[in-house]
């Protein structure tokens, strides 16, 4: 076997490499049960998930157990997240709750936890409930622990950010945590929020909760500017349209990739419940902004196309009735 | 008189059989197979008080390949780094390359026959990671199909580069390098890039450090644990060659280093 004869094609193929390594992506999938937040709750909360402790099936998985026990001051708890935060604008709505309101950019504050949170039970158990004795107190001695009828302060959110970070470079496919995390670095730095989301566009250009999440911000920096959403200022109707159009983008991707049949009882494998719920709310805020800021043309074309895959839906069929009646809409005044 | 010269199938069966029997005696094979054991034994016992979810099967089914994945890896790894450094030191190469066999042959031989030891091993491991989790959730034969010959071709890579580069480098640096570089490498470069701020510089970044081989592109454990289809022909059969072309390369410097290396 002559060394130099196959070193030479090899060295060239070898040259070339990058540019078929850079084009291929195994990993570039939407979905999948190793991102997918119900998954994840249950592996989390399951007896095995509890024996293995920090080890778990991938990087995302301890990094989101991370994120929990940074934003209750280190205290482990068992993973108590509801059902309603697995959709991208559940986790936000509810998180904004959860959270007491902490929204401020400036905020330090730390705030108590609900009282409907309190009980959650420890990853270290009570005394009453701990057969360890004496080594189980030291235990609760030495690590970061709180009686579980004393739920955790929340921080700001500020020590999660890191973390988010940390996730998304080490799956730049994990759409949850860009969209969540966009929406901790809101209440902080609102370009960087931009930033951290156009990001995630980038890496997931297919979607459309990334896309609903840059809209949210549009939405946010039009808010700021304008405190007075029904008097809104040049500039916060410029965010405003720029929302629109952003969220028609996410509306559209999202019921290209919807089943065309939808069982809320019966769920397809591939589309879940908290999927159909950021459809919705990327339809919703579409239509919504189109009738207040678009033309009544469009946002005719907009429900009456959405209606199609959402019958009966409220939002849509009082957008709907108004552009008919060529009425303004309740909510934001129509643009100049 | 020369001594009658050794066919190239010979030569690389003998050099085989020769890693088979040195995999056979090692200890670390015998602690990786007895760390497997430990997942079965777990895996009987969880199957035996019940799973939980099926979501907590598809976990287990995902550790299970993903250690099978780890420990062939590691296993060929140990095997490798030390193939030519330790016949060297045993001075052992000399009547090898007396048959008269080629140097380059030698070197071609023992990476094919490391990287079939490692195909083997994986084989067995395989059997013990996957057969005994139950499949609570659907998942595609295909992409099961294409996750082992990826995870084939991500061992010849291995075996190839920890060939080669026992042949510039320290054993013990060599194998913390590969070692690091398997297990990190595809983050490591994720965040290169990331931390590159100007987009033209990430490109050019993206392009230098796509020369690093890459073992996670070639897994796709979590890709068939989540029930995803197949990759399409084209990726698939353009990983194969990415695995195919990396080693190529590092078989062929470590041909030529070794034939103008004093011995």
């Amino acid at each position: 076997m002559r060394a130099n004869a196959f070193l030479i094609p090899t060295a060239a193929l070898f040259l070339l490499s990058p540019w078929l390594s850079l084009r291929l992506d195994p990993h570039g999938y939407q979905g999948g049960r190793s991102r997918d937040a119900e998954d994840r709750m249950e592996r989390n909360a399951s007896s095995i998930g509890s024996m293995l402790g920090e080890l778990r099936t991938s990087m995302s998985d301890i990094l989101f157990l991370k994120t929990e026990r940074y934003l209750h001051g280190g205290v482990a708890y068992t993973p108590h997240i509801n059902k309603k935060v697995l959709s991208v604008s559940g986790t936000q709505s509810e998180m904004f709750a959860h959270q007491g309101g902490v929204d401020a950019p400036d905020s330090e504050a730390v705030v108590m936890e609900s009282d409907s949170e309190k009980g959650t039970e420890t990853i270290i158990p009570t005394a009453a409930d701990d057969f360890r004795g004496f080594i189980g107190q030291l235990h609760r001695e030495v690590k970061p622990w709180l009686d579980p009828s004393r739920h955790a302060g929340h921080a700001d959110g500020k020590e999660v950010l890191p973390w988010f970070r940390v996730m998304t470079l080490s799956d730049p496919h994990y759409i949850r945590a860009y969209s969540v995390g966009a929406w901790w670095l809101k209440t902080k730095n609102l370009d960087a929020a931009f930033e951290f989301i156009q990001e995630g566009i980038k890496n997931n250009p297919a979607s459309f909760q990334v896309y609903a999440a840059l809209g949210d911000l549009h939405y946010t920096k039009a808010m700021n500017i304008s405190r007075n959403i029904f008097a809104p200022a040049p500039e916060a109707i410029e965010q405003l349209l720029l929302a629109r159009d952003v969220f028609q983008v996410a509306a559209d991707l999202a019921i290209e990739q919807r089943p065309a049949v939808v069982d809320p009882e019966n769920m397809p494998d591939r589309w879940s419940s908290y999927m159909e719920d950021d459809t919705r709310a990327a339809v919703n805020m579409a239509v919504l902004l189109e009738r207040e800021f678009g033309t009544e043309a469009k946002t005719r074309e907009l429900a009456t196309r959405y209606l199609r895959y959402f019958p009966g839906s409220p939002t849509l069929l009082s957008a709907l009735k108004q552009a008919r009646s060529s009425q303004p809409g309740p909510g934001l005044p129509r643009a100049p | 008189m020369s001594a009658p010269s050794v066919s190239s199938w010979r030569s690389l069966t003998l050099i085989t059989r020769g890693v088979f029997i040195e995999l056979a005696r090692k200890k670390d094979a015998y602690v990786l197979m007895i760390f497997m054991m430990i997942f079965v034994a777990g895996m009987l016992a969880a199957k035996a008080v019940g799973i939980d979810s099926p979501s907590t099967g598809t976990f287990l089914l995902n550790l299970g390949i993903s250690l099978v994945y780890l420990f062939a890896h590691t296993l060929t790894l140990l095997l490798a780094f030390n193939q030519i450094p330790r016949e060297l030191e045993h001075r052992s190469i000399y009547p090898l390359l007396a048959r008269p066999l080629s140097r380059s042959m030698y070197v071609f031989s023992k990476c094919v026959a490391c990287a079939l030891c490692g195909m083997l091993v994986y084989v067995i491991l395989f059997v013990l990671g996957w057969l005994p989790v139950p499949k609570l959730e659907s998942y595609h034969a295909s992409t099961l199909f294409q996750m082992i010959a990826l995870h084939f071709g991500s061992l010849f890579m291995i075996s190839a580069l920890a060939v080669a580069c026992s042949l510039f480098l320290a054993r013990g640096v060599n194998l913390v390098i590969l070692a690091v570089w398997f297990l990190f490498g595809g983050k490591l470069v994720t965040f290169m890039v990331g931390r590159v701020s100007s987009p033209v510089l990430a490109q050019g970044a993206s392009w230098f450090l796509a020369y690093l081989p890459d073992f996670q592109k070639l897994n796709l454990v979590t890709r068939y644990t989540d029930g995803i289809g197949a990759l399409p022909a084209g990726v698939f059969f353009g990983l194969l060659v990415y695995a195919l072309v990396i080693s190529a390369f590092a078989l062929a410097v470590s041909m030529r280093v070794f034939e103008r290396r004093p011995i």
